[in-house]
């Protein structure tokens, strides 16, 4: 079983990262609850952590080993699951309530779903943060043209370089890490997974600018060095918006 | 690769059965590995310097023969290599090679991960067969220890 593969790591299911967002995801393919994602996964998944193009070939060997499921299915032994409809039942019987399940089980409910995808914009909270960032490349993945998605784009680009907080108590720990390691893993994911986003869309523009936007910051990343990559990147944004 | 001492314990838990073997005909690069951008099974395998840090592929602890590694001519690529050479890329790399390096960076530094890097003779060997002989032969070279 390879986390990597698992859907924390699938930016259908928004809410969640390897180190991020405690308890139950919400798959936005499926339009399902994910009860265990650590151990789910589905031939439709897509990487949270990096660009679909620097992964792809992994990634479609992945799709192969999961073509003949008709929903999701467990990661450690192939089985197949069945879909989880989100409802208050749901929630009742589980007696947890998670605010933002809730939020995205509306997704397929709200037309246009840019304005869903666009009021999760501008908020610090690390879970929204990464949730914002998921649901744009999730809208990139499915709209007509890359330029339905510019706007959606102009937000994330204005929030690339704020710095998004994280709460312990959404963090998930692992036996043999502690919780400092945990955290700072977090914030990367939120991180990349931003930058992922705005690579996925120079991808779509076919702008190579904005596809290799980690080639234009310095030593900064690869240093991770969150104070002197923010400045960078707002850097680039306030002399760059124009363009893209 | 980096100097290999008997001082240096390396781990990794797997299956009940025994290790995943690798696919000694899948080349690629440590990054490409360590972010499994090729694939799940490629020709090196990952170890890590403490017993609970890899343990995607099963319950069962295992520690490498690093010895036994060594004499028999396979590479041991130290931690500690395998991050200078992982900046190396990201800070020379440009494109997708410096995106998958600094991931692979962070990936390499939380699993404080090492790697294998095989390096059997597999000229007469059948190319259907290939991931089955390597898992008789990679086995050899870890102790089981719960």
């Amino acid at each position: 079983m390879d986390s990597l593969f698992s859907c924390r790591n699938c930016i259908h299911n928004c809410s969640q990262t390897l180190s991020l967002g405690f308890g139950d995801g919400f798959c936005l393919k499926h339009d399902s609850v994910i009860e265990n994602p650590y151990d789910t996964t589905c031939k439709y998944l897509h990487r949270k952590d990096l660009p679909y193009f620097v992964v792809d070939e992994g990634v479609r060997e992945h799709a192969s080993e999961y073509v003949f499921f008709t929903n999701m299915a467990t990661l450690s032994d192939k089985k197949p699951l069945s879909l989880v409809r989100y409802s208050e039942r749901h929630v009742w019987d589980n007696r947890h309530f998670s605010p933002i399940i809730h939020s995205l089980s509306q997704y397929h409910r709200m037309n246009p779903s840019w304005v869903f995808v666009q009021n999760f914009a501008g908020s610090a909270d690390g879970i929204r943060a990464i949730t914002h960032a998921s649901l744009v490349r999730h809208y990139l993945d499915n709209c007509g043209n890359w330029k339905s998605s510019y706007r959606l784009i102009l937000a994330l680009l204005q929030e690339i370089h704020k710095t998004p907080y994280i709460a312990d108590s959404e963090l998930v720990l692992n036996e043999g890490y502690n919780r400092d390691e945990i955290k700072e893993d977090a914030f990367w994911e939120i991180i990349f997974s931003r930058l992922s986003a705005l690579q996925e869309y120079g991808w779509h523009a076919g702008n190579e600018e904005i596809t290799w936007i980690t080639d234009k910051v310095n030593g900064s990343l690869t240093d991770f060095d969150w104070n002197s990559l923010s400045m960078e990147l707002e850097d680039i944004v306030h002399k760059n918006i124009d363009k893209y | 690769m980096g100097e290999t001492t008997d001082k240096i314990n390396y781990f990794r838990k797997d299956q009940k059965n025994g290790i995943s073997p690798p696919n000694l005909t899948m080349d690629c690069t440590y990054s490409e590995h360590i972010v499994r951008a090729r694939g799940k099974r490629i020709k090196f395998t990952s170890v890590s310097l403490e017993p609970n840090r890899i343990r995607d592929f099963g319950p069962t602890l295992y520690k490498l023969k690093s010895d036994e590694v060594i004499s028999a001519g396979h590479q041991i690529v130290e931690h500690q290599f395998l991050l200078n050479a992982l900046r190396n890329e990201a800070q020379n790399g440009v494109k997708a090679e410096r995106v998958r390096a600094l991931q692979a960076i962070r990936y390499a530094k939380r699993r404080k991960e090492g790697i294998v890097d095989w390096e059997f003779d597999i000229s007469n060997i059948d190319r259907k067969k290939i991931i089955a002989w390597a898992k008789g032969q990679v086995n050899k070279y870890f102790s089981r220890q719960s």
